[in-house]
């Protein structure tokens, strides 16, 4: 059965059109040449205005266009905007961007190293920026101008069904002939500004920088914290194991059945950032008053020297040590051994009833705080941060005992109740950046708390002393610039940086065109328009 | 009510409907055939109760995750094979149908997720839904063009002579399915500039949705005939390029770079 027409003559040149072998070998040539000029002189794609960048694209597609209309049954037009030619064209595209998308495409040094003796080859010939390299846009330029005459080609002459072909080719030339025209005109970098200032920097992505057309200043920065999520997996934390329905949010006082156990929440810090205070006691013990902040909840912790260690929020380990007169330093050294023994974040308050040192562990090493020798800095363990804002003096008794656990960067916590007939478990769960400690009520139950996620976070600006505000999904438009809101950084004093992304686009109104022409048409084409090949 | 009950309760449904079809191949326009798209249009409401279920008790579309899209995909299938059997009166994808979408019920059973109620701020956009819905409606009619082109080459295989509108069902479904493709890719275009800055970054995700989409382009250029062996070939070789883009990206040394890494 014959899968397709047959074979047109051309009866104003004779003879067979080019077919894929034709194509192949010319595509097959072209692609081989840029390889090698890519290979001896590694080209750049040059930075242009958009007027000559616009030139240097549309220009030529234009012409391409024209062409196929004037000279519509010219060898040359035939030969472009031919299946052979068109199909082949694709084909090289194809595989290209499949080598793209095995290979890492701009490796960090570490993917560099990894990739060993492959990674000169691979850069040599601009496989690890492949969709910048100038040949793969010599083959996208390839796909335009065979896209280009067929549309002009077809343009000739009046009916649905090339109106249709048009807007299809016409559409995706406009979106493929955008995307060049983008990558030498177009300017995308990133926007950083601390709450309470402001900024008129890009730091561009290509190097260098760039200034917006009037200075943006962030006034304030808001991030809304998920409540926090727990999943029911096996007893070793690894596999998600059925509920029936979604479990609830852990708020305190939320209830749920966990395989045989009734779980209840009794405390919950979406996202924690302590500050240690210290205070005097009036029966003169030292208490310290650990606060978890969150942003939209807190939670207190309250340390008391006859306590001993106590595992906080999160594998935080915390204890007060009442230490003989004149064995300060000893004492010290022992603790700071424990607590490197230990290998959690953790901090450890000694006192000899006159000189009180804060000997603090976190994941970088120790720092000391001592009353009154200087100010107390803030110190982050992952992040949490212990503010120390107040010096005490005060009696202590208690001892220090070494306590064991992992270590963890927290930035939520929950405590949560498990009961099953006569047993009863209580714990403290705690997630961030580099996953949770499960919860392990048997063999088969555990419970894993789920990463703290932002639900919201925006940025209150001022551009020009009118308010906006930048959040995710919501761009805003500053001259050429899109600004949108990508993510945040904490910084200095509690505040936050905001994190934007600035991206000046000339071509997105071609390309919307495009696609907009492009999906008309397709709609058009398949469901519109009558096939003439359905019998067999 | 309970995720499982429902979800088995549906497989239960399109199961029997699927043998019913299987039965009822043989004696066209009996009972039985219409026994079996009831059940058939029974499993597939299930199906919608329980999306519309999960959507209620997660606060959130249950679009996120591989196992809510593999569900979405198998909502999709009855609906596609129920409207090909009307509108080109062939029964021959019901039966077949009926075990795809089983087997994408049985992987959502075997491999259970964490139901996460948090969604991203990225995805809390008005064309989450759109691009989703339609990407899945895409790659339920490609998948069933693929399945029909199986179906039918396998009969082929044993001397069973199709009637041509059986024969043309795997064109038609990709020609059902191939705008909605485009429709997904620009949807998904024009959110990404939203939300990212940028149309289109050759992303992995991306870069295997342009390959899946030009991958289309070639039947859709050589005008098969039905039936013709290319006709047949290409939509069954299509669909594993989707399956690529939807499953294998995740496995990919490069998907750590990927944007859509929120699907895990």
């Amino acid at each position: 059965m014959d899968d397709r027409r047959p074979e047109s003559v051309n009866p104003n040149t004779g003879g067979r059109p080019p077919g894929y072998g034709e194509a192949l070998a010319i595509l097959s040539g072209v692609l081989l040449g840029l390889l090698a000029m890519h290979a001896l002189q590694a080209p750049q794609l040059p930075r242009l205005e958009p007027l000559p960048a616009a030139l240097a694209t549309f220009l030529p597609a234009g012409m391409a266009l024209l062409a196929g209309l004037l000279q519509p049954e010219s060898r040359a037009a035939r030969f472009f905007s031919g299946l052979p030619f068109s199909l082949t064209a694709l084909g090289f595209t194809a595989g290209a961007a499949l080598l793209g998308s095995l290979i890492l495409q701009n490796p960090s040094p570490e993917d560099a190293l990894r990739l060993g003796r492959a990674y000169p080859l691979l850069q040599r010939f601009g496989l690890t920026d492949l969709f910048r390299a100038p040949w793969f846009g010599g083959l996208l330029a390839c796909l335009i101008l065979a896209l280009a005459v067929a549309t002009g080609r077809r343009l000739r002459t009046w009916s649905l069904r090339n109106a249709i072909f048009a807007a299809t080719h016409l559409g995706t030339a406009l979106v493929l002939t955008g995307g060049a025209f983008a990558a030498l005109a177009s300017r995308s970098g990133q926007v950083r500004i601390l709450e309470g200032e402001g900024t008129r920097t890009v730091r561009l992505d290509r190097g260098g920088t760039a200034d917006l057309p009037a200075e943006l200043r962030l006034a304030a920065f808001h991030v809304e914290p998920y409540e926090l999520e727990v999943s029911l997996t096996d007893g070793e934390g690894r596999r998600p194991r059925r509920t029936g329905r979604p479990l609830p949010h852990l708020v305190p006082g939320a209830n749920f059945r966990a395989g045989d156990w009734t779980v209840s929440c009794l405390e919950a810090i979406p996202s924690a950032r302590p500050q240690l205070s210290l205070v005097p006691d009036p029966a003169g013990e030292l208490v310290l008053d650990l606060r978890l902040e969150a942003h939209g909840g807190a939670a207190d912790v309250t340390l008391a020297a006859s306590m001993g260690v106590r595992r906080l929020a999160g594998g935080l380990v915390a204890a007060l040590m009442e230490v003989p007169p004149d064995r300060m330093p000893e004492a010290v050294n022992r603790a700071r051994e424990a607590l490197d023994m230990d290998g959690a974040p953790g901090l450890a308050i000694l006192s000899d009833g006159t000189d009180t040192r804060c000997l603090i562990r976190n994941l970088d090493g120790f720092t000391e705080l001592r009353q009154g020798t200087h100010a107390f800095e803030p110190v982050r363990f992952g992040a949490l941060t212990l503010i120390p804002n107040r010096p005490h003096r005060a009696r202590i008794t208690g001892t220090w005992l070494p306590a064991e656990g992992r270590r963890l960067q927290p930035t939520a916590a929950a405590r949560l109740a498990a009961t099953r007939g006569t047993e009863r478990r209580e714990a403290w769960l705690a997630a961030g950046p580099e996953g949770a400690d499960p919860l392990r009520l048997d063999a088969a139950t555990a419970l894993l708390l789920l990463p703290p996620q932002p639900k919201r976070f925006r940025s209150e600006v001022f551009l020009e002393g009118r308010p906006a505000t930048i959040q995710v999904n919501s761009p805003l438009r500053l001259g050429p610039w899109d600004l949108v809101q990508v993510g945040y950084e904490e910084g200095p004093g509690g505040r936050a940086y905001t994190v934007l992304k600035a991206t000046a686009d000339p071509s997105i109104g071609p390309v919307y065109a495009g696609l907009l022409l492009l999906l008309g048409g397709v709609v058009g084409a398949l469901w519109i328009l009558p096939r003439t090949w359905e019998a067999p | 009510m309970n995720e499982v009950l429902i979800q088995t309760f549906a497989a239960t449904l399109l199961g029997a409907g699927g043998l019913l079809a299987a039965a009822g191949s043989l004696r066209p326009r009996s009972a039985t055939d219409r026994a079996a798209s009831a059940l058939i249009l029974a499993g597939w409401l299930a199906l919608i109760g329980l999306v519309a279920w999960l959507w209620a008790h997660l606060g959130r579309p249950p679009l996120r995750t591989l196992g809510e899209t593999r569900l979405l995909y198998a909502a999709w299938l009855p609906a596609i094979a129920l409207f090909a059997a009307w509108r080109w009166r062939t029964r021959l994808l019901l039966a077949p149908m009926a075990g795809m979408a089983l087997l994408f019920l049985l992987l959502n059973l075997m491999r259970p997720e964490a139901r996460v109620k948090a969604l991203m701020p990225a995805l809390q956009s008005g064309w989450f839904v759109p691009h989703v819905v339609v990407y899945m409606a895409a790659y339920a009619c490609l998948g069933l063009a693929s399945l029909a082109a199986a179906v039918l080459l396998l009969r082929r295989a044993r001397g069973i002579q199709d009637e041509e509108s059986a024969l043309a069902l795997p064109l038609r479904l990709l020609w059902l399915g191939f705008p909605l493709l485009t429709a997904g890719l620009v949807v998904g275009a024009f959110w990404a500039k939203t939300a990212w800055g940028d149309y289109w970054t050759w992303d992995p995700k991306e870069t295997w949705a342009f390959l899946s989409w030009a991958f289309y382009l070639v039947p859709l250029h050589q005008r098969l005939r039905a039936g013709s062996r290319a006709a047949l070939w290409l939509p069954l070789l299509g669909f594993p390029i989707v399956l690529l883009c939807w499953f294998g990206v995740n496995l990919l040394p490069t998907a750590a770079q990927s944007l859509h890494s929120y699907s895990e």
